[in-house]
């Protein structure tokens, strides 16, 4: 009897803890989070106003195993790349490589004027072997980026998985000169990409590459973006970028949004969206784990008269958890009060979602003055930076909010330094990169 | 003599080695064209391999567009979804926009009606003018006004490039594909109202060129497709666009830079290591889309080589519907094989080198030959001087005794036997004269001695040295002179030229009468004829009496002994003193011609130069 109830009990707890990390697993789901950045708004007056959406990933725990990586480094070895930038590269590409394991999948790809692969599509069992091969990587010749991110997509797709990150690294430090070149090419493979499940992160080395082409690509297809100005912080970037994609824990997310009661979208600040009449649609190719990553939609809100939690727009999310790996979905309303009353609404203020929306309203400025810079408009640059640095002083003073201040100052700096024409392309490399930085959240 | 040898066989080597030299570059030549004729057929069918790759990757693209329609029309039998059409596009990775045309031509998707985002409306912006020609998905071509296309300019009305959908048994027959897929119809979209959208066009020329059979299509009862490929900002899109029984279009517009990217996908990668039977180790192929603008190579060449290459190898115009597009191969001009041209070389330089050694030996054997001769020569030379003085002394002695005998009847025999003597040892005398002189005429060392005298005492004093000897054989000697000047002659000479004849005359015209003797001055020259009656030479012989060593072969010279170089030697000595001994063609016997020349200075002709 005795040594019954033990063997029962023996079977049953094993059974119990099955139970119990399933309903913590049924747990680990995205957060998202919708705000107005002023909930209550003065009646009768037509507003507008900004949503801020937020998804953030949830925490991946230590012991798990983590999910396996589908990755394609994409390596520029041009002319331009000979000396220590290509030897930094290889060093940056083995490093990183070192950190995947055997249920990885990695594949190198390297161009000039011809693309070479020079690992094709295999489980990280041997490094060493893959290694060798990137050691033996040459720099000469021109610059083919479009057909290298061609073939790197190529190799990913030989093991593409929507339970699996995957993602293209492209590392260039030249002006794409054979094959299609225009940012707008470079932007439309990436949106194709993004729909198979692929991100391309860029990373740009030294002055020479073409940093339109690199963020759009990397935009459309929601990946990483850097400037990396020298060769030795080549593997510092390399190890930040494997640290995100190791740490993705949903993909596919797309993301609708329903404007109700009249309410206008006007515009999606810092990402590509597409607005419908009153339906928005965008999409982010994945969720890093505990990384807030948020969408401000600026909205125009018509005029009424007094009114308690009126719905402005309703959200669904829907993503695959790479955990789980089932599909969920996720739904919030936002809603907003109309009110007399000046102190019911200063209060009502969500100064976090305000200081975003105001972040991200200053980056598009920054966007424009560029922009201008690009057409030899200098003195339209600056005074778009200016009074962007205004409206950072403004809002930054009343919701008492350092880092609007921080930007604030960055911009007048930016003003400053639009004059030289030296400097300015790294200038452009550098302002470039933050923008993109800011509007996507990205980590590093 | 001794110059020919080396010439001779210099041209024993060099001919040889010159034939093989030019059958060596007649095989190179010939092998040259075979590689270049092989390698070009190689080259093309290398292309035209790529190019059925791609036409593949649009079959496969067609494949996966028709099955994706199928699923659309599953959902509804006639109309399509809005909805399902935004799932499409925001799904699928290959297309871009959808557009459906209902049976009466106008737009149902993108809904006129509804709200548009910025990209559809850029789209429709781009398409206003396709869209508006319901004719471009009409059933059949044929109906279309179909006009070449003559300029690119920029305000010209925009042009599409139509063609059949790509028929689904290519795969089985590469060869047909080609022509099939080529069929192609320019649709002149008529005046472009809209300047703007008329600029996005850029007019597509080449395929039409490329219509050439139009071939029997693959007619689909129900439903007809195809696919139409314009120009819009700046590149090559691509529309595949189907038609339903009830007269409902829908038009997949593809991403261009995904098919693009799909397409350098498709093709291969450069490899990494060169391979050693990777038929592009030294080439390489490019793909070039209409503005001349590399898309993809692929190959190896070096950065060096390239640049130097002016033009491709080959070209291949694309098929339907990468029309425009084209592919080049290239790489160096095949220059003559390196190794070929050792081997050539090798075998040019062997020969060479063997027939020079050979030559050598030869040479080496010829020259100890001639020495050898030489010394022979010297021998004879040498031991003809030994005997002529004891001859001499033999004759002297015997003249004396013969004066010294005395007048007695018992000493007829001793006269007799001393006359044979005397006789034979003058005879021995000529002989071994004979043979100085033609060592000396051979050297050239014959030296004439005229000395003023005159010419019937020289001839008599012959004659009367013969007559013993001829009186012997029945032969009898009469001398006319019709003049008989004081002259200036080498008596030596003459006489041995004489005794020669006479001694001929006396071998092989025995018992034949009388020998006449002539001599009359002609000019500057002396002439002698000198005829027998007997058997002469025959015409045969003529050529070759005077060839030293030749002896007339016939019973005549049977069992008559003879040195074989009398004729000869009375010729080159008459030659040297400025004259020449010829054979005079008689009915009657042999007749000779001497002629001499009495004027010194006339005495041009060298010894010695003839054989």
């Amino acid at each position: 009897m005795n040594i019954r109830f033990v063997s029962l009990s023996t079977l049953l707890l094993p059974l119990v803890a099955i139970v119990l990390s399933l309903s913590t697993a049924q747990a680990r789901e995205i957060t998202l989070t919708t705000n107005l950045a002023t909930p209550v708004m003065a009646a009768d007056e037509t507003h507008k106003t900004f949503i801020k959406i937020s998804l953030e990933g949830f925490k991946q725990e230590q012991h798990e195993e983590r999910i396996p990586a589908n990755i394609a480094i994409v390596l520029d070895k041009s002319g331009s790349m000979n000396g220590d930038k290509i030897q930094q590269a290889r060093k940056a590409a083995i490093m990183a490589i070192k950190r995947l394991n055997a249920q990885d999948i990695v594949s190198v790809v390297s161009y000039d004027s011809r693309v070479q692969v020079v690992v094709p599509a295999t489980k990280v069992s041997d490094k060493h072997q893959i290694a060798n091969a990137i050691r033996n990587i040459r720099a000469n010749g021109n610059t083919a980026l479009f057909a290298g991110v061609s073939k790197g997509a190529q190799e990913l797709r030989k093991f593409l998985d929507h339970n699996k990150v995957n993602r293209v690294i492209l590392l260039s430090d030249g002006l794409a000169n054979v094959g299609p070149s225009s940012a707008n090419e470079l932007g439309k493979l990436g949106l194709s990409l993004a729909k198979e499940g692929m991100s391309v992160t860029t990373i740009g080395l030294g002055l020479g590459y073409n940093e339109d082409l690199m963020t759009q690509l990397a935009g459309f297809s929601d990946g990483n973006h850097a400037f990396v100005e020298n060769a030795e912080d080549l593997a510092q970037v390399f190890q930040y970028e494997f640290g995100d994609v190791l740490s993705v824990v949903a993909q596919g997310v797309n993301i609708n949004i329903h404007c109700k009661n009249g309410i206008k979208p006007l515009r999606i600040l810092g990402r590509e969206a597409e607005i419908r009449g009153n339906r928005i649609t965008t999409r982010m190719n994945q969720l890093y784990s505990e990384q807030e990553k948020f969408i401000i939609l600026e909205v125009e809100v018509p005029a009424r008269g007094v009114t308690n939690d009126l719905e402005v727009a309703e959200v669904d999310v829907s993503y695959t958890n790479l955990y789980s790996q089932q599909a969920q979905s996720l739904k919030n309303r936002v809603l907003a009060s109309f009110s007399q009353s000046d102190k019911q609404i200063q209060e009502a203020v969500d100064v976090k979602t305000y200081e975003a929306a105001a972040e991200q309203v200053a980056n598009e400025e920054s966007r424009k003055a560029i922009q201008l810079r690009d057409q030899g408009d200098i003195e339209g640059a600056r005074s778009v930076l200016k009074s962007s640095a205004t409206y950072l002083d403004t809002l930054g003073q009343s919701l008492s909010s350092p880092k609007l201040l921080e930007q604030k100052a960055e911009a007048l700096q930016d003003a400053e330094e639009l004059e030289n024409d030296q400097d300015w392309n790294k200038k452009r490399k550098e302002l470039k990169e933050r923008q993109y930085k800011r509007a996507t959240q990205q980590s590093y | 003599m001794k110059t020919k040898t080396p010439i001779l066989l210099a041209c024993l080597i060099i001919v040889p080695v010159l034939l093989l030299a030019w059958f060596g570059v007649r095989l190179q030549h010939n092998q040259q064209q075979l590689v270049t004729l092989q390698l070009g057929s190689l080259i093309e069918s290398q292309l035209s391999d790529v190019d059925q790759q791609l036409i593949d990757h649009f079959s496969r693209l067609q494949t996966a567009l028709d099955a994706e329609l199928d699923t659309l029309i599953q959902d509804n039998s006639s109309v399509y979804r809005t909805s399902t059409l935004n799932t499409l596009i925001a799904r699928s990775p290959q297309i871009s926009h959808i557009f459906v045309l209902n049976p009466s031509g106008e737009r149902e998707y993108p809904s006129p009606s509804a709200d548009l985002t910025q990209s559809e409306q850029r789209f429709l912006r781009k398409t206003a003018d396709l869209l508006n020609n319901p004719a471009l998905f009409a059933d059949t071509p044929e109906d279309i006004h179909v006009e070449p296309v003559i300029s690119a300019t920029q305000n010209a009305p925009a042009q599409y490039l139509r063609s059949e959908p790509i028929p689904a048994q290519k795969r089985q027959q590469p060869l047909e594909i080609t022509a099939r897929s080529s069929r192609s119809v320019v649709y002149d979209g008529g005046v472009a109202s809209d300047k703007v959208a008329s600029d996005m066009f850029i007019a597509e020329t080449e395929l039409a060129a490329h219509d050439r059979a139009p071939a029997i299509a693959p007619e689909d009862p129900i439903t007809t497709s195809g696919w139409i490929a314009w120009y819009a900002d700046t590149e090559l899109q691509h529309i595949y666009w189907r038609r339903s029984a009830q007269g409902v279009v829908i038009g997949f517009a593809l991403n261009s830079a995904r098919l693009t990217s799909d397409l350098i996908a498709a093709l291969p990668a450069s490899q990494q290591t060169e391979l050693g039977n990777d038929p592009l180790r030294n080439a390489e192929i490019r793909l070039i889309n209409s503005r001349g603008e590399q898309i993809y190579a692929w190959g190896h060449l070096d950065e060096a080589i390239r640049d130097a290459i002016a033009k491709p190898q080959k070209i291949l115009p694309l098929s339907h519907p990468l029309g425009s597009w084209r592919l080049e191969y290239v790489a160096p001009k095949i220059t003559a094989n390196s190794d070929s041209w050792m081997g050539i070389s090798l075998v040019m330089v062997t020969t060479l080198l063997g027939l020079s050694l050979i030559a050598w030996l030869v040479y080496r054997e010829h020259q100890r030959d001639m020495r050898m001769a030489q010394q022979r020569v010297n021998f004879v030379n040498q031991v003809s001087h030994e005997l002529k003085t004891p001859l001499t002394n033999v004759r002297m002695y015997a003249e004396m005794l013969e004066h010294n005998l005395p007048d007695e009847p018992e000493s007829d025999r001793a006269q007799r036997y001393i006359s044979v003597i005397s006789n034979e040892s003058l005879r021995l005398s000529r002989l071994i004269d004979n043979v100085l002189s033609f060592s000396r005429v051979g050297r050239g060392t014959y030296k004439i001695n005229p000395t003023p005298g005159l010419l019937s005492e020289c001839i008599n004093t012959v004659i009367e040295n013969f007559i013993p000897a001829l009186s012997q054989r029945g032969l009898s000697v009469r001398y006319d002179t019709q003049d008989d000047p004081h002259v200036n002659f080498d008596c030596g000479a003459l006489e041995q030229i004489l005794n020669n004849l006479l001694s001929n005359c006396e071998k092989y015209a025995s018992n034949s009468g009388e020998i006449t003797i002539t001599s009359w001055m002609d000019g500057h020259f002396i002439r002698i004829r000198l005829s027998d009656k007997g058997p002469g030479i025959s015409k045969a012989d003529h050529s070759q009496v005077f060839s030293p060593f030749y002896r007339c072969s016939n019973q005549l010279t049977d069992g008559v002994t003879g040195t074989g170089i009398g004729l000869g030697l009375a010729r080159e000595l008459a030659r040297s003193h400025g004259g020449d001994l010829i054979l005079e063609t008689s009915t009657t016997g042999a007749s000779f011609l001497i002629s001499l020349n009495i004027d010194s200075s006339a005495s041009t002709h060298a010894p010695g130069d003839t054989q």
